[in-house]
């Protein structure tokens, strides 16, 4: 093995992250190699001099101003409700259930178009292992995915607009009429999944920057 | 809620400043880190820990603050005897402190200017594991990649980190 990976090994080793099999290659090849006991030493004084930059304190712990302003986004946001989860809908059940209609389908076709000849033939390798997805499988799930994107967007625009009815609907009606207080999770923080009654609040548009997990 | 950010101000703070090097722009930075917590809050669903994804939601905010200046051409760190000055005031507690303080000043310098060359997701990675203790799969999770590149991101960091430092240090003899 190269001091390469050994070396890939000492910077784990440093952040406690090295596995008991690679920790014992490790002490076992250290005593042996000069370079690599160096490396060892200069990933500590390393360490050491990045502990020294330390940042400075900021001005203020939570500063008024921003305290103020989180708390007219609490409040502006506190009646939104969660979209349900993707499985729930209606529509992207039916989407579902029509791909893996694809699915069925075909197979089914297939096994009845055989005569009872083709099928007596065929009964040993009914016993064996299924066979891998086929073209056909794995365009009707990938044909299933596109659905249910397509149905999760479509469906985001009709309860928007339904919401927008509803809206108009209670704008119209007389105030005793109109939905009660807006409900808050468990904690009453927004941070909790809100119970999955229907409201009569306008969706959440989600923050699209948060879509981004990745750097 | 106004705990959880009072709790989380100050080490958020330090991670916005040590990836722009600037106490006035990083306090911005971590406004509008709250700010878009604030409006993605429905969308937390326990997955994870609060820590984490909050610290996802400052990794992408850092991101696409240094992106967007470097659209605009600008330099991702303050100049640096600007950002010296006015993020460590100087106490005035007699020479020998001074001299020490002065001392501090130019190590964090070099550190900061050597971090600086870092590429940003080695440097992201670096910071979220030296500084903001997390651990490898906390960071895969907040800089959404596998394990292995965490591994192989803080290895590079720190081989690049050692041969800027060591260069530095001979420039300076």
């Amino acid at each position: 093995m190269s001091c390469k990976r050994y070396r890939l090994w000492l910077s784990q080793l440093m952040d406690g992250e090295l596995g008991p099999e690679e920790r014992r290659l490790l002490g076992d090849h250290l005593p042996r190699c000069q370079a690599c006991r160096s490396e060892s030493e200069a990933n500590h004084r390393l360490s050491l001099t990045l502990q020294a930059w330390t940042a400075p304190t900021p001005s203020e712990e939570l500063p008024p101003s921003l305290r103020q302003r989180l708390r007219e986004e609490l409040a502006a946001g506190r009646s939104a409700p969660l979209p349900s989860p993707l499985w729930r809908r209606p529509l992207a059940r039916a989407a579902l259930g029509f791909a893996v209609a694809g699915l069925l389908v075909p197979a089914l076709v297939g096994s009845l178009d055989r005569s009872p000849a083709t099928r007596e033939a065929e009964a040993p390798a009914a016993v064996a292992p299924a066979p891998s997805v086929s073209a056909g499988e794995a365009h009707a799930v990938r044909y299933a995915a596109r659905a249910l994107r397509t149905v999760a967007a479509a469906e985001f625009q009709q309860r928007l607009s339904r919401a927008a009815m509803v809206v108009q609907e209670c704008l119209q009606q007389p105030p005793e009429a109109s939905a009660g207080a807006p409900r808050l999770g468990p904690s009453g923080d927004g941070l909790r999944t809100p119970p999955e009654e229907p409201s009569m609040d306008l969706p959440r548009v989600e923050d699209p920057q948060q879509e981004e997990v990745g750097i | 809620m106004e705990e959880l950010f009072a709790r989380y101000y100050k080490r958020l703070f330090g991670l916005a400043w040590r990836m722009v090097g600037h106490r006035e722009s990083a306090e911005d930075l971590v406004q509008e880190i709250f700010l878009r917590v604030c409006r993605a809050r429905a969308t937390f669903r326990g997955q994870s820990r609060f820590g984490t994804w909050l610290y996802t939601i400052a990794a992408n905010t850092c991101r696409d603050h240094l992106r967007k200046l470097k659209r605009r051409g600008e330099q991702s760190l303050a100049p640096e005897w600007e950002a010296v000055l006015t993020d460590y005031p100087l106490a005035s507690t007699g020479a020998l402190h001074v001299e020490q303080e002065v001392l501090r000043r130019d190590e964090n310098r070099r550190i900061r200017q050597a971090i600086g060359q870092l590429s940003p997701r080695e440097s992201m990675a670096l910071i979220l594991r030296e500084y903001e203790g997390l651990d490898y799969r906390e960071i895969a999770e907040v800089m959404g990649c596998p394990l292995g590149s965490v591994k192989v991101l803080l290895y590079r960091a720190r081989q690049h980190l050692k041969e800027r430092l060591k260069g530095a240090a001979e420039d300076v003899e």
